[in-house]
């Protein structure tokens, strides 16, 4: 009776073991997200495209970002994948890029039941140019750097400044001159 | 305007020299009797200070070793408890200002024994807010960055200028009608240890009381009386616009430096009531600081509660009626959500409550006014709160990809500690000041009753 009892609570362990190590297998599917641009005259589309074990899959959901200074811009809503594992997301036209235009695009496949998460990123030149002739760079303004600052508001604030605080030194002159006058009197307790 | 003569006025003049200098003996008495003796509340409530003090440096000196993640300061509530508490510091400190410059300015006469005290109440505020802003800072190290290095185009440099120029001229106010005082401390006061007496000596700038000294001093108490004004108005409308330059629901308004500045007027008032009737108990000044100061001071409140109470109209109604977009979003929160509870205690206890109790002769007595300014000012502290919080938590761009826990704010231990030994600090400046120096003055309240301690000081004129 001991010995069959035994024999069974193996078969369940090997039982548990089996399915675990099924489970573990799956989770270690990897998921590879290949990511190209497309473009027309009025539209940007990112196409990605799952491969998990290098077949295309189907009803996977991709999350689009874009790499900003703080962290990562969504981009539209999560698009699941077609029978040919594509997923198109439509691109904004107007996001402003780096200096040379170019933006950090990513790709996310995020907390998969199957594949878990992966991610992919490529650069491309679609930043809106941002730059504008009519903005005056580099003339004083008041979102100009501490040398470009307008010149009115230097003149206001130094002469406030000037006058407020010469005020204050005047004030404190007036200290040194009761001071002054204390000098030399016998000082009679119970004054003031 | 009427000059509202103490009514003792006619009385005194009709004093003999020997009866005035009767009088100021006896005032002279009154006023620094708490300056020779601490009783034991008044040392308990010293050591108390000092504790709370302490506390929050320790926990500061933890916020400097671990940084500013030991706070519940996140990428969008990345102003908290520190900069509502240092809003309410200015808003304090312009009492000064109110009391000691406008009432002077427009000839009124019976503020003139509460002045020292509102001038105390503003140079502690405003020594904290200070700080209190150095605090704020995740590497305060780089604080003289801000002078070297700072923007003239940036509202926070125009903050720090202004805050400094406020603390100089601050202690101008509370040091040139405080001279004969000290001076009578230096000659007196001879049984105190001798780094009091030489501390006395070396402030009373060798004060004998000579025409030419008194006139040196009141000329300059009056340049100050009228610089101080543009320059506490601006101290506030400056803070107000650290808010309102930026592009936030709540914040992005045309109103907020009058606002701003009929607060602080409003909250300075109340801080002035309760510290004098706790002076006035502690100290047994019942003499000079009389029911008629908290009658006007009473009055003086419930003046400036409705002009707040306009204000508040306007910050709130007018958007309210548009209700758009997150502006819509934040004043629903106020009103009706989370923080509702909040924003309608201080609303009515805070203002509407005040404005109606006073109007009765009887809430103005001593005790009654003291506990209705006592509400008064921890709304307006919480009123801080509710200005600064909500609104980071509201931004025009959505809050997303963050954790969780980013998109609230609730203060931690080491932010609530700090931000207690802040008020400490505040109380602990006014409290040791009035053990050192008597916490009445003495010459302009006299003078209020037509004894001239000039003329006293100069018998020969």
């Amino acid at each position: 009776m001991d010995l069959h009892l035994k024999g069974i609570s193996f078969l369940v362990f090997l039982l548990l073991q089996l399915t675990a190590i099924n489970m573990y297998a799956q989770e270690q599917k990897q998921a590879t997200i290949r990511l190209s641009f497309l473009q027309t005259d009025t539209t940007k589309t990112c196409r990605a495209t799952v491969f998990p074990d290098s077949l295309p899959v189907k009803g996977t959901e991709v999350h689009l970002y874009v790499k900003r200074m703080y962290g990562l811009l969504t981009i539209g809503k999560a698009v699941a994948t077609d029978e040919n594992g594509v997923a198109e997301i439509k691109f904004p036209m107007d996001l402003p890029g780096d200096a040379n235009n170019m933006i950090v695009v990513i790709a996310k496949i995020e907390r998969n039941e199957i594949y878990g998460n992966a991610e992919t990123q490529s650069t491309v030149k679609w930043g809106a140019v941002s730059f504008s002739e009519s903005y005056n760079w580099g003339n004083r303004s008041l979102s100009a750097s501490r040398e470009k600052a307008p010149m009115l508001l230097i003149i206001a604030s130094v002469s406030i400044i000037l006058g407020i605080w010469g005020t204050i030194l005047y004030l404190v002159f007036q200290l040194f001159r009761i001071r002054q006058s204390g000098r030399g009197i016998k000082i009679q307790p119970g004054t003031a | 305007m009427e000059q509202d003569a103490h009514p003792g006025f006619e009385y005194h003049n009709l004093l003999t020299e020997e009866e005035k200098k009767q009088h100021r003996q006896e005032m002279r008495e009154v006023v620094l009797r708490p300056l020779r003796h601490t009783g034991i509340a008044g040392k308990l409530w010293i050591a108390f200070l000092v504790i709370v003090f302490l506390f929050g440096c320790y926990a500061y000196y933890l916020q400097l070793k671990n940084g500013l993640k030991v706070t519940a300061m996140r990428d969008y509530a990345s102003w908290g408890l520190y900069i509502s508490n240092f809003v309410f510091f200015v808003a304090i400190s312009l009492v000064g200002a109110l009391i000691s410059s406008v009432l002077r300015l427009t000839n009124f006469s019976w503020y003139r024994p509460i002045t020292r005290i509102a001038e105390i109440i503003a140079v502690s505020g405003i020594i904290f807010a200070g700080l209190i802003i150095i605090v704020d800072m995740g590497r305060p190290d780089r604080v003289l960055n801000l002078f070297t290095h700072g923007r003239i185009q940036s509202p926070i440099v125009w903050d720090v200028i202004i805050v400094s120029t406020y603390l100089v001229m601050s202690i101008l106010f509370l040091y040139f009608p405080l001279l004969p005082a000290i001076a009578y401390c230096r000659d007196t006061l001879t049984e105190k240890p001798k780094w009091q007496r030489w501390i006395y000596k070396k402030l009373a700038l060798g004060w004998t009381g000579s025409h030419t000294q008194w006139r040196l001093m009141k000329k300059s108490i009056a340049i100050i009386c009228i610089l101080i004004i543009p320059l506490a108005i601006s101290i506030h409308t400056v803070t107000a616009w650290l808010f309102a330059t930026t592009l936030r629901p709540g914040w992005d308004s045309t109103n907020f430096g009058p606002y701003f500045v009929a607060g602080a007027f409003q909250a300075g008032t109340a801080c002035v009531i309760i510290a004098m009737f706790v002076f006035r108990k502690a100290y047994n000044l019942q003499k000079y600081i009389t029911e008629v100061h908290f009658n006007q001071m009473g009055k003086l409140l419930v003046f400036l509660c409705l002009i707040y109470a306009y204000f508040n109209l306007n910050e709130y109604l007018v958007p309210a009626y548009k209700m758009r977009g997150a502006e819509g979003k934040l004043l629903n929160d106020l009103f009706t959500g989370h923080y509702a509870p909040l924003y309608w205690s201080v609303q009515v206890f805070g203002m509407a409550l005040p404005a109606v109790l006073l109007l009765w002769k009887k809430a103005r007595k001593p005790l009654p006014v003291a506990i209705i300014a006592l509400a008064v000012v921890v709304a307006a502290w919480f009123k801080r709160y509710l200005i600064v919080t909500p609104i980071m938590l509201h931004p025009y761009t959505p809050i997303q990809n963050v954790p969780a826990n980013w998109a609230v704010y609730f203060p931690t231990w080491i932010e609530i500690a700090i931000v207690s030994a802040s008020l400490a600090g505040v109380l602990l400046i006014i409290t040791v000041f009035s053990k050192f120096f008597p916490i009445v003055s003495i010459w302009e309240t006299l003078e209020n009753e037509g004894i001239e301690l000039e003329e006293m000081d100069n018998p020969e004129k």
